[in-house]
Parts: C-alpha cells; structure tokens; sequence
C-alpha cells in the first residue's frame, strides 16, 4: 500500500493523529509537496483545528496549485472554515492557467456544486463550453445562466445579461430532445419580454407532445401574463373538457377570461359547463368564482350551492372562507345552521362534517359570540357517541377535535366567554380541553402541537417532549417543525437528545444535496435544478441551524459537557438566515398568527439573535486574544446598540451586555473594572431571580438558567485572566477576582435550592389549581373524567 | 379547489399538513432528491389556491422488456382533503404520464395486506392484485413482518392485458422475486 492510501485509510478510520504521522513522514522527503500539504491542511480541519487548517489551506492557496487532487481538498477546508468567494477563486486562477485541462475544469463546476455558488458554476460551465464545445456543457452554461438571471443576489442589469445570454445560447441546443429540455428552453423564454416566441413555443406540437406537467403549467401562464383572453378561455376550455382535466386553475381562468370577454358565445359556454358540472367540486367552487366577479348576492347563491352538496367534506371551509367576509354574517351563519340537520349522537362522518364547518363560519364571522366554547364543547360532548368516533380506525383523524381545536384558540385569544376562566388558570383549562380530545385521537396532529407549545410555555419540557414524541418529527421536519419543542431549549430545559438529533438534518443536506444537484446536470432534469440548489441553500442558511448551533453549544456548557466539536464559526456571521420554519401549521380555522406568538417561549428568534449568539461566543472564546475580541464585542455592541433586537428576552439583552462588559474587564483588569462587573452582575441577579413566584411559567426557568450561564462565562472567564501565560495581575485585582466569584458562585447555588423548592411548590400550585379548575363551567361541561394532577404538573 | 403541479425540492419544506399524517413516511433528503432526479415529471402534487400543498404523488418508471412499467412509490393526501377524490387525480395523472411519455405496460404499487381501505380504493381505481409479497412489511427480525399486495393496472401498451392475473391474492411470492 502506498503511502497516499495509508493516510485515507487512517482518515477513514478517524485515525486522525496516524494520518497527521504520516503526512509529516512524506513532507520531511518533500516538504513543498502541495498535495501532502493540503491532506495535512484537511486532516486539522477534521481535528477543529480551524485556524491552523484555514491558515495551511490559504498558504497553499497562494500558491496557484493546479492539481485536482489538491484543490479539491484545500477548497473543502476554504470553502467550510473561510467562505465561498475564497474558495471560488482557487479553481478560477487554476483554470486560467490550465483552460484545456478538462477534469480541471469540470471539478471547477461540481465543486461550485457543492458550495452552492451559482456565479463560480456559471463561470465554469462558460470555460467548459468554450474549450470542449458539447451540447451538454451548452446546456450547462445555459441552466447556470438562467440561475443567475433568476437570482436576488446579482443586480437587474446582470439578470438581463445572464437572460440575454441563456437565450443567445438557445440555437446551439436546437432541437431540444427532451421534455427537461423544452422546459429550460420554456424559462429561458419566459425571462425575456418577446411573450409570443415563448407563447408559439409552447404551443407548437412538438412541445406539446412531451405531455409535461411543468410545461402545461407554463402554457397557461404564458397566455395569462399576455392577457390574451380568447386562447385564455379556449385553452382553459379545452383543458376541462377535451383533456378531461379538472384543474381549477384552468377553470378559475376560463371564468376570469369569459367575464374580461363579455362575449355571448363564451359566456353561454361557460355557463353549460358549470351547469353540467355543478356537482364536482371544481365545478362548484368555478361557479362560486364566477360569481364573485360579478355580484355579493350571485356569490352568496353560488356558495349555498356548493355548501349544500360539498358542506359534508372538511375542505368546505377553507374553500369558501375567502368568499363569505363578503357575505351578511347572520343570514350565512342561518343558513349552514339550517344545513345541519342530524341527531348529533348517532351521526356519520359526513354529518359530523356539516357540523364541524357551520362551526367554523361561526368562529370567523361571530367573534363576540360569549357561548361559543360553551357550544362546541356540548357539541362535542354529544359526538363522543358518534358512530364517526367510535368506527374510525385509531390512524383516521376525528373531525370532530377540531370542535375543542376552536375552543382551545377561542380561549388563548381572548375572546368573550360567558364564563371567564382565571387568567392564571387559562393555559391549564385550554390544556385540558386538548389532553381530552388527544386521549381520543391519538395522532391528530394540531392538537399535539398546541400541547408541545403549551406545554414549553408553563415550563413543563417533559410534557411537551412526550407530545412532540408521538408527532414522529423526522428528516426535513427537524428543520420546519423543531421549534415548537426546541425554542430557547438551553434556557427551558438544557437537554442534549433531541437538540443534537435535530442537527443531523443539516449534516445530511451537506452531502446529500450537492451530490444530487450534480446527479441533476448529469441526468438532466432540468427543471429540477433551481429547486435543488434553493433547497439546499435554505437548509444551510436555515435559522433553526442557526439557533441549534448556538444552543448545542450552551447546553453543553450548562450541562458540563465536552465542548469540543461545538466551536461556532464566526464567519457564519455573513449568512442571511433563512426562514424555513412553519408557524401557521397550527391553525385548521384561522391564520391568526399573534396567538401563536403570544404564546411561544419569547419572542421568536431570528438571524438576529443567532448573530448576537454567534458574537457572544465567539467573544468568549477569543477573551484572551485581544485583537478579535475587540473586533467581535464592537460588532455585538453594535448589533444590541443599532438593532432593536425585538427577538431577544430581557434577560438575554441583559447576558450579552455583561460579555460586554467581560471583555471590557479583559482590556484592562483593575479592581474598579472587576468592582464595577460585580456591581453590575449582583444587581441584574436580584431582578431576574426572585423566588417567590411559583406559578407555571417557562420564563421562571429562563431567567435562572441563564443566569448561571452568565455566571458560569464569567467565571471561567476570570479564570482564564488570571491564569493568563506571561501575565501578573495586580494582587488587589486577583484578590477582587476572587471575591467576585465567591459571591457568583454563591449566587449559583441559591438558584439550585430555589429550584429545589419551586418542585414542591408547583407540585401544591397544580393540585390547587386542578381543585380551581374542576370547578370551571368549562371544564364542568367537559366529558373529561377524573382531572389529574399530573396533567397540571411539570415533570422537570 | 384543486389543481395539479410539478413538484420541486423547495417544496419538501411546504408538506407538513400532508406529512404529519401517522402513515405517511418522511423520507431522507436522499431518497426524495433521487426521485426528483431520476424521475422529475413523476413527482407532483396538488394545491389550494393559497399555494399550499394538499396532496402528492412520488412516481418512477422502471423495468425491462414487458415489465416495464410505472410506479406508485408513495401517494398522500392532507386529513382536510381527503374523501374528495384528490387521490384520484394525482393517480390519474401519473396514469397519463406513464402511458405517455413513458409507454409503461402497466402500473403498479404494494400495499399492505390489512390496509383494506386502501385495497379498496385502488380496485375502485381499476386496480387487482397481481401477487401477494409475504413479508414485505417488517422488520428484519421478522416479529412484525406483513404481507403486501402488489396491485396492477394495465395501461394502453398492455393490449391483451398481460400484465394482470385473475385470483393474485393467492399467488404468493418471496420479497426477493420482487427486485428481480
């Protein structure tokens, strides 16, 4: 085995320390070895060692290497520890010196693949199609274009460049073989202001015999955008009747192009048709829609049609809901009153369904209505002998929940109840109603969300996590939905499992995205590419990776954990976060998102508060290096300065004031810097850590945990500056140190006993309030057995 | 209100109403990105006019000679939507696309043995069962295992419906015959 293969197999094998022995053996035979060189660069950057890797990498850089082999490790460990545009440049210097070396070249373009960068594979592609003139490298060069053409990153004029470019291309890919390719050809096109060439492209027969989605899709909105309302209607027309589709887009177009025509034939058309087809759904809703553009009173009638034969399905709602604000509330709420026409308790599906909807429309059109929770929960407590209860199968969903779902909401949001529940006691009471109806349906799933939410919210983690739990949050999921369990999880109940698990997500898309982009241009699916490319971009650049970075690293330290592997790179500062989680999953009835808000764990968190994270432990970690340090505390000074930061709690304002203040004592450690950090640090702790308040909450448990976070940061940090190689502090200055973490570490284990005295408290604070609340109408009314104590209860 | 489009990668961060459902599976980043590869006009959904997805289908076309045909990997309709024949529509749809431009023989797709609900609602589709695969489902201990139904439908290449059988519920295979 050579020595190149001896070093893998110990990197494979994470032998890390071999393989460093070994690349160390083949530079002391040849010590300007580019190749060794960069393994070793890589095997440190597998080790952390970031800045000692990141700086052998750049080295090497400078150098202008061209081999493959090379580059393709020296732009790993650039383009992870240093940034994309760095790591970009290796490939380009190096192609400009070898422009006929083709592996050169196409790992130039797979490896701006992988770092996402659409500018670098533009530029690689163009070199490519210029030295080796395929078709395939054209269309390269083309997608990568149109990928630029559509991107927020580069300025208007550049996007025409890039079209004009894309379509200048278009010839030499002449005549397209694929349906993929008619589709890029169709994107290139629909950049450009010529709509006829796309539209008579579109509509040519031998675009139209790939029979592709993705294109009779563009078809229609091509004659849409160019508002030629005659093809509009026929080619909407043909689409419902002659291919037998029932698309609504076709049909909402053929009733907006008939009203824009006002022309007799296509009108009678169009009504026949609906005429015909009034009892399919599409048809209906068309009718409803054509209604709309013409009168509030055709619209109504139009609605009572479609509810009167569709009012049974669960879909009825969310397809009339925009139409009815538009309606006179008492008269609609009348008329599906008088749709409900069964004996509640030995109702079916479709009867529970009818319900279920006039319920809705009551909730969005009647919001003062004071017996509305009542109602829905007596309603409810009828269904429970419901033939739709008891004959589904235990995966089916019961309509029915969403009766409590609306009561639940009804509550949180504060609206008028007949009967007002106790402020104190109405996330319990709303709690209830949800654990009653979960108990019944195991896997609806909005009601287990509510609960993980409600649950974070008093505090009780464990509760939630069960909840969470039975949701079998996986894969892609971790990244839309964590939050609801995750947020602030470091300061609610620091837990290592399902913060870590949640990461791995991100780690997947590492690998898993850039290969299947480049699977894309290889196979290609076209069509597929900007998805791809957003879609790994969104989970690189997601917040939710943003926040877990952050809270791994603050978990570990509460919970005394190894930190290695945590490191946070400061260049994450340059990401623009994106958002990819779902707050309104929540709502079946309305999209009112301030509920959902009101009661997360504060406010929610952003790339802004990721950045303020990122600064403060990025401060922490260089403390002793002074020229960073002071860098990253102007930064993070100027980010609490200049930026509201609405995402952050009073409390974390309050703990990176004190990193501040921490590096300002690292400037200069006299005995009034340490004095006035003490001063500072005391006070702030008297405020957030009173204990006489024993009531469910999360921000009792935030407000303690990070304090002894700060604490904690502060006093290793004090550690550190006194223990500082080559330095010697003043006595006074040491000794006032150690006065100051005497009394911190005082103040640490008080907020333990606290603690241990909030458990027994809450434990008399839940059987007080389960006595309080089974006196409650609501909860009176509720079918819902023995209240236990343990529902109120946190477990932490 | 429904209409059919193309589905793309962004889209995976869209389906939670879709895959909260318990026996709906969330595959790896992998699984649902080779899909989108291999087979991208194969992979659609469906959608209410708020742009949000009510439904999808993840589709492939495989197989030589007469076994060439398409595939229903994994179709999954959103708890609000259901029982207003989306299932229809995205299955119909794959149908079209696999009888042209795929020209498969037939389609196919494996359900679970006890799913009669789902059984039903593909023979009510024109749907029979081809065999029954004893054991697809469970684990590898096979404590769990179950059984599945390979159920077909010929498509237009199909002429003489060669790629149905009468009685399949009682032609049992091995899982391994499957991947042959």
């Amino acid at each position: 085995m050579n020595r190149t293969s001896v070093i893998w197999e110990a990197i494979d094998s994470r032998n890390y320390k071999q393989a460093l022995q070994h690349v160390a053996k083949a530079l002391k035979r040849n010590p300007k070895d580019d190749y060794y060189q960069a393994l070793k660069a890589y095997i440190l950057s597998l080790q952390r060692k970031s800045d000692e890797a990141l700086l052998l990498a750049t080295q090497i850089a400078t150098r202008e290497p061209t081999d493959s082999r090379t580059l393709e490790l020296i732009f790993g460990v650039i383009l992870d520890l240093g940034g994309n545009a760095e790591a970009g440049k290796l490939y380009e210097v190096a192609a400009r010196k070898k422009p006929k070396d083709e592996d050169l070249i196409l790992g130039w373009f797979w490896a701006m693949c992988t770092g996402g960068d659409v500018r670098g594979q533009q530029k690689a592609a163009m070199a490519l199609q210029k030295s080796f003139p395929r078709r395939q490298y054209t269309l390269w060069t083309v997608v990568s274009c149109y990928l630029l053409a559509i991107s927020d990153a580069v300025s208007p004029q550049e996007k025409l460049l890039f079209s004009t470019l894309a379509s200048r291309l278009l010839p030499l890919i002449e005549p397209v073989r694929t349906a993929e390719e008619a589709v890029l050809k169709a994107r290139v096109l629909e950049l450009l202001p010529m709509t006829d060439e796309l539209i008579s492209f579109l509509y040519d027969d031998a675009t139209e015999k790939w029979n592709n989605l993705e294109l009779a899709t563009m078809r229609l909105d091509a004659v849409v955008k160019s508002e030629k309302w005659e093809q509009v209607f026929d080619v909407s027309m043909t689409t419902v009747t002659a291919e037998n589709l029932d698309d609504f887009e076709s049909w909402k177009q053929m009733a907006y192009a008939a009203t824009k025509l006002d022309n007799e034939e296509r009108t009678n058309a169009l009504i026949d048709l609906l005429e015909k087809r009034h009892k399919t759904r599409n048809g209906a809703l068309a009718g409803v829609y054509y209604a709309s553009l013409r009168s509030t009173e055709a619209t109504v009638n139009a609605a009572k049609s479609y509810f009167e034969i569709f009012g049974r399905q669960q879909c009825a709602f969310e397809d009339l809901q925009t139409y009815v604000g538009a309606f006179d509330a008492q008269k609609w709420l009348a008329f599906v009153d008088e749709q409900i026409t069964l004996s509640i308790e030995n109702s079916t599906q479709h009867e529970v369904g009818i319900l279920v909807n006039a319920r809705k429309f009551h909730y969005l059109l009647a919001p003062e209505d004071k017996s509305f929770v009542e109602d829905n929960i007596s309603l409810y407590n009828k269904l429970l002998t419901s033939p739709a209860l008891q004959g589904k199968l235990e995966t089916d969903y019961f309509y029915g929940d969403d009766l409590i779902i609306m009561a639940a909401t009804w509550l949180l949001e504060g609206r008028p109840v007949s009967s007002p529940v106790p402020e104190e006691d109405l996330i319990i009471s709303v709690i209830i109603l949800l654990e009653t109806a979960a108990s019944r349906d195991k896997y609806q799933f909005r009601i287990r969300l509510w609960l993980t939410r409600l649950y974070l919210y008093i505090g009780s983690f464990q509760q939630a996590l069960g909840h969470y739990n039975i949701l079998s949050i996986k894969n892609i999921q971790m990244d839309v939905l964590s939050h609801y369990l995750l947020s602030r999880v470091s300061t609610v109940c620091p837990t290592w499992k399902p913060l870590i698990s949640t990461r791995d997500i991100y780690d997947s898309n590492a690998v898993q995205t850039p290969y299947h982009i480049k699977k894309v241009y290889e196979t290609g699916a076209f069509s597929q590419v900007a998805g791809c490319m957003e879609f790994g971009k969104r989970l690189r650049d997601s917040v939710n990776k943003g926040i877990l970075c952050v809270e791994a690293k603050r978990v570990a330290r509460i919970l005394g954990m190894k930190m290695d592997g945590l490191a946070i790179n400061p260049t994450l500062l340059s990401t623009t976060w994106k958002e990819n989680r779902d707050f309104s999953i929540l709502y079946g009835t309305t999209r009112e998102e301030t509920v959902e808000q009101k009661y997360q764990v504060g406010p929610k968190q952003d790339g802004n508060w990721v950045n303020a994270f990122i600064l403060r432990e990025t401060i922490v970690d260089e403390l002793l290096t002074a020229d960073k340090r002071t860098e990253y505390t102007s930064l993070l000074k100027d980010l609490l300065e200049k930026q509201s930061l609405e995402s952050l709690t009073q409390v974390e304002k309050w703990s990176l004031e004190m990193v501040v203040q921490l590096s300002a004592v690292a400037d200069s450690a006299t005995v009034d810097s340490v004095a006035g950090l003490h001063k500072d640090l005391s006070q702030r702790i008297e405020k957030y850590a009173k204990t006489d308040d024993t009531s469910l909450s999360w921000e009792w448990f935030h407000s303690r945990f990070i304090i002894v976070e700060t604490v904690m940061i502060v006093i290793a940090s004090l550690d550190s500056l006194v223990s500082i190689p080559g330095t010697k502090l003043n006595g006074k200055v040491v000794s006032a140190i150690v006065a100051c973490k005497k009394s911190f570490q005082a103040i640490a284990d008080k907020i333990k006993e606290d603690a241990k005295k909030l458990k027994l408290g809450r434990e008399k604070w839940a059987r007080d309030c389960v006595k309080r609340i089974s006196e409650f109408d609501i909860v009176k009314k509720l079918d819902v057995g023995l209240i236990s104590y343990i529902v109120c209860n946190s477990e932490y | 209100m429904t209409s059919l489009k193309p589905f793309h990668a962004v889209d995976l961060f869209r389906v939670n109403a879709v895959n909260l459902d318990v026996l709906t599976e969330n595959y790896n980043i992998a699984f649902y990105l080779s899909y989108l590869t291999q087979w991208p006009s194969l992979f659609f959904s469906t959608e209410n006019p708020q742009g949000e997805i009510t439904g999808y289908m993840m589709g492939k076309a495989e197989g030589r000679g007469k076994e060439w045909h398409g595939h229903v990997t994994c179709l999954s309709v959103a708890a609000d939507y259901r029982r207003i024949g989306l299932a229809r529509t995205l299955v119909d749809n794959l149908e079209r696309r696999s009888d042209d431009p795929y020209d498969a023989y037939f389609i196919d797709l494996f359900v679970r043995a006890s799913n009669a609900l789902a059984i039903g609602m593909y023979r009510n589709f024109g749907y029979s069962v081809y065999r029954r695969v004893v054991g697809y489902y469970g684990s590898d201990d096979g404590v769990d295992n179950e059984d599945a139904f390979d159920m077909r439908k010929p498509l237009k290449r199909d002429k003489n419906r060669e790629s149905i059988r009468e009685d399949g519920e009682n032609f049992r295979v091995r899982p391994e015959d499957v991947y042959l």
